[in-house]
């Protein structure tokens, strides 16, 4: 279905897979977790019956790996001479258009898991707190090289408040 | 920084200043109250007198050397483009506030300040307020001078201010004409037709009359905390806004506030990032508006408590100018945007000139918020699940933290994207033509 909520076809860029792979592994993990206490806690409580009880975590991790997927294909990102687009969202449509002359800083974090599977999230960060621009996995390649683009671009468009 | 008179010889040499030295006791009354509270606190059920004596021997001695060695090691200097400000006695902190990133520079004098004639020099910079969150050791008076003698606040201010324009630091206090006032009457009559003082004496008299009627006066008690906040509702709100003059110099605007506490704030030129014209219902037959604003960093947020509509306008247009706030064509949502605002369809609407977007919503409350296009940080659309059933987008314009939120609601999908195109392209020509930092070069 074409979106109505994307400007122009630009060059969106989507994530990498190795995000949704994170995701899903944590998800796995934290499921897997979920249902062995739903077991133990069931059967320490009642009898057979109770098991069905590990049907709650079953569909909640069911829904949660479909909207990671959902959110993973979403999210993608533009450069363009200017300004940063971003959109995302399943349910709730946005697009955030940053121009780089507003960035005051860019955050590159990576977290012991994300290192591993090669991952690293951009934020930038503007003077308004509101404007909530992040790309939570670039391949840490990627996450360096767009961090110094944007810097680059910033320092030379840059603007006082 | 020319020394004023009677300067030790200490600060003449090194161009170092220190803060009046009535502050300690300014400061020092608040740790000992702290303490106080404390103490009672813990002690309440045994207090006794040699309890109190003994800790106020203690007390009082480490209050005033605290004091005075934190006054002593406060100081502060005017380099060429900064101010340098060396606090902390056991970890020592040097901060350099960047005079072309100032956004607002204060005086404050609270009431106690005030009756000692000292007062509190305020610098704001850009980002504050994110800095202030991460700070865990309290930044509140990260960028302030806490306290110097009023006439002394008076100078620096007009030096730093000479300084952050690119002229001489001794060039003075820069002349100033005022643009407009707040008359008590106007303000009187203005609280008087606002919603919350009678709401609260509503309050008050549903709680307090059924235990009148009764006799039982442990009910009317209920009533006196609603009774502060007629206070803080009325009273305050007419003690900060009279008397209330806001004049225009070439350092800025200038807002001077206050009847108890005074507040002088100045707004170095293009520093203001957006504005908000207010309506309450109850003033419209009055023609009456109130102006808020968005500075950068924690400035006033105030720009006029209550002024004429006229007034209002001619006001914006010498702050943005160019921007004929009337004369920008505002356009309402579609109409099957009723279907999720069924009443306040009709107040939304925006629009944008040359110079400024105009966005005003809110039925009762009217408020029409403009934001110049050099001033938008980020672009926003937003879409919930029922605007995308049909069609529709909300378009926020980001600015700095303060009263003001730009937003389009309820935009056809196709035009909220052309506004963000649009908007896009007239903030990057926008910031282009902006002020320089230092305006008077």
């Amino acid at each position: 279905m074409p979106d109505a909520l994307l400007p122009d076809p630009e060059q969106w860029r989507v994530l990498p897979p190795g995000l949704r792979r994170l995701r899903r592994t944590l998800l796995v993990l934290g499921t897997i977790l979920a249902v062995a206490l739903t077991l133990l806690i069931s059967l320490s409580v009642g009898g057979w019956p109770w098991v069905l009880l590990t049907a709650a975590p079953l569909l909640a991790a069911i829904w949660a790996w479909w909207s990671i997927g959902a959110g993973w294909r979403t999210w993608r990102y533009a450069e363009r001479e200017d300004d940063l687009l971003i959109s995302r969202g399943v349910l709730v449509r946005r697009l955030v258009v940053v121009p780089y002359g507003r960035m005051q800083l860019v955050d590159v974090t990576a977290g012991p898991l994300a290192r591993r599977f090669g991952i690293a999230k951009v934020q930038l960060h503007t003077a308004a707190a509101a404007s909530d621009a992040v790309i939570p996995g670039l391949p840490q390649r990627e996450a360096a090289r767009l961090r110094d683009a944007l810097t680059e671009r910033g320092e030379a468009r840059s603007a006082s408040l | 920084m020319r020394p004023p008179d009677g300067t030790p010889p200490w600060s003449r040499r090194t161009g170092f200043h220190r803060l009046h030295p009535l502050t300690p006791f300014l400061r020092g009354w608040v740790i000992v109250a702290a303490f106080a509270a404390t103490v009672g606190r813990n002690f309440a059920e045994d207090v006794t007198a040699r309890a109190v004596g003994l800790t106020l021997i203690f007390l009082i001695p480490a209050a005033g050397t605290y004091g005075y060695c934190a006054w002593r090691f406060t100081r502060y200097r005017i380099e060429r483009d900064g101010l340098r400000l060396d606090t902390g006695l056991l970890v020592r902190r040097t901060r350099y506030v960047r005079l072309d990133r100032l956004q607002s520079v204060d005086i404050v004098q609270p009431l106690l300040a005030r009756m000692i004639g000292l007062a509190i020099l305020r610098l704001d910079l850009a980002g504050r307020e994110r800095r202030e969150r991460s700070d865990s050791d309290g930044g509140d008076s990260g960028s302030d001078l806490r306290y110097l003698s009023i006439g002394h606040a008076h100078r620096l201010r007009a030096e730093l201010l000479a300084t952050a324009a690119g002229l001489a630091p001794d060039a003075g206090e820069a002349p100033h004409h005022p643009l407009a006032e707040v008359p008590p009457r106007r303000l009187i009559a203005a609280i008087a037709l606002s919603p919350e003082p009678w709401a609260v004496l509503f309050g008050a008299a549903a709680i307090a009359t059924p235990s009148l009627l009764t006799g039982t006066r442990a009910g009317g008690l209920g009533a006196i905390p609603l009774l502060g906040w007629l206070w803080h509702t009325t009273f305050r709100i007419f003690a900060a806004g009279y008397p209330y003059t806001v004049s225009e110099s070439p350092d800025g605007l200038r807002i001077d506030s206050g009847l108890l506490e005074h507040a002088h704030a100045t707004v170095p030129p293009g520093r203001v990032q957006a504005i908000s014209v207010g309506e309450p219902m109850l003033w419209r037959p009055c023609g009456w508006v109130t102006i808020r604003m968005n500075v950068a960093g924690a400035g006033p947020s105030v720009l006029l408590p209550v002024a004429r509509r006229d007034e209002a306008l001619e006001l914006i247009g010498k702050l943005l100018p160019g921007v004929d706030v009337a004369a920008v064509a505002l356009t309402r949502p579609p109409r099957r945007a009723a279907l999720l605002a069924p009443i306040h369809r009709r107040a939304l609407s925006c629009g944008a000139d040359d110079v400024v977007f105009v966005a005003r919503h809110g039925l009762l409350h009217r408020h029409t918020d403009l934001i110049p296009h050099g001033k938008v940080q980020s672009i926003r659309l937003v879409a919930n699940p029922l605007a995308r059933l049909l069609r529709l987008a909300d378009v926020h314009l980001d600015t700095t933290g303060g009263p003001v939120r730009v937003r389009a609601g309820l935009r056809d999908q196709a035009e909220a994207l052309r506004i963000v195109a649009v908007q896009a392209e007239r903030s990057r020509l926008g910031r282009r033509s902006a002020l320089p930092d230092r305006w008077m070069t």
